[in-house]
């Protein structure tokens, strides 16, 4: 990302997410915003979101990395790949969600949005917690 | 005041997002109710059409909708 687009992400997150968010490995290939989103019910969770040197060309990655394991409500783990739970990985560390398709994904969409399309996907984890119904259940595909 | 409420509108609780959620997913969200973000407390409210909302609210509906990826 170039200083100028991280300004600009900066003075967005400021505004919307004040000192909730940290971003690492600035200017590097692994770059990363780290950030902790509150869903309605009071519950916390960490997310890391990934960055390519082109972004925002490119879709960022994002990553639930607490709690681990996100339990289903057999209580079992998230694991691997799952159409039914939009998730894209699981490596132990950390669940890849499914976010933005990426023809829906264009460089003028900021962290922001993405920070909140994950908020959605844990509103919808959540709501499959209480209820057992798949996360596709609650998300537009 | 209600105390689901605040000044953005009703304070949703996380059985009201999810219906709202599975609703639009299903084609069966009442489209004059929108689900806003309000920075100021970080919450989802539910927002009554002609209803005054913080200039810095963001719609969630749309992004909702724009759709999810899934796996292949």
């Amino acid at each position: 990302m170039t200083p100028q687009r991280l300004q600009q992400e900066i003075a967005i997150l400021e505004k919307y997410f004040p000192r909730k968010y940290k971003f690492e490995n600035l200017y590097l290939d692994n770059e990363l915003l780290d950030v902790g989103v509150k869903t309605q019910s009071g519950k916390v969770y960490r997310l890391n979101i990934k960055l390519k040197p082109d972004y925002p060309n490119s879709l960022p990655s994002v990553y639930v990395v607490y709690p681990l394991p996100l339990l289903k409500h057999d209580g079992s783990a998230i694991s691997g790949a799952s159409h039914d739970m939009h998730t894209l990985s699981n490596d132990g560390s950390k669940i890849q969600l499914c976010h933005y398709k990426p023809e829906n994904w264009n460089p003028n969409h900021s962290l922001y949005r993405v920070i909140l399309k994950a908020r959605i996907w844990l509103e919808a984890y959540e709501g499959h917690l209480a209820t057992g119904n798949p996360i596709d259940n609650y998300l537009t595909s | 005041m209600d105390n689901n409420q605040n000044n953005n509108g009703n304070k949703a609780s996380n059985q009201v997002i999810t219906k709202t959620l599975e609703e639009m997913n299903k084609g069966l969200a009442n489209n004059s109710n929108q689900l806003v973000f309000d920075p100021s407390t970080g919450e989802f409210v539910v927002a009554k059409p002609n209803q005054q909302l913080s200039p810095d609210a963001t719609t969630i509906n749309s992004i909702a909708q724009d759709g999810f990826a899934k796996t292949i």
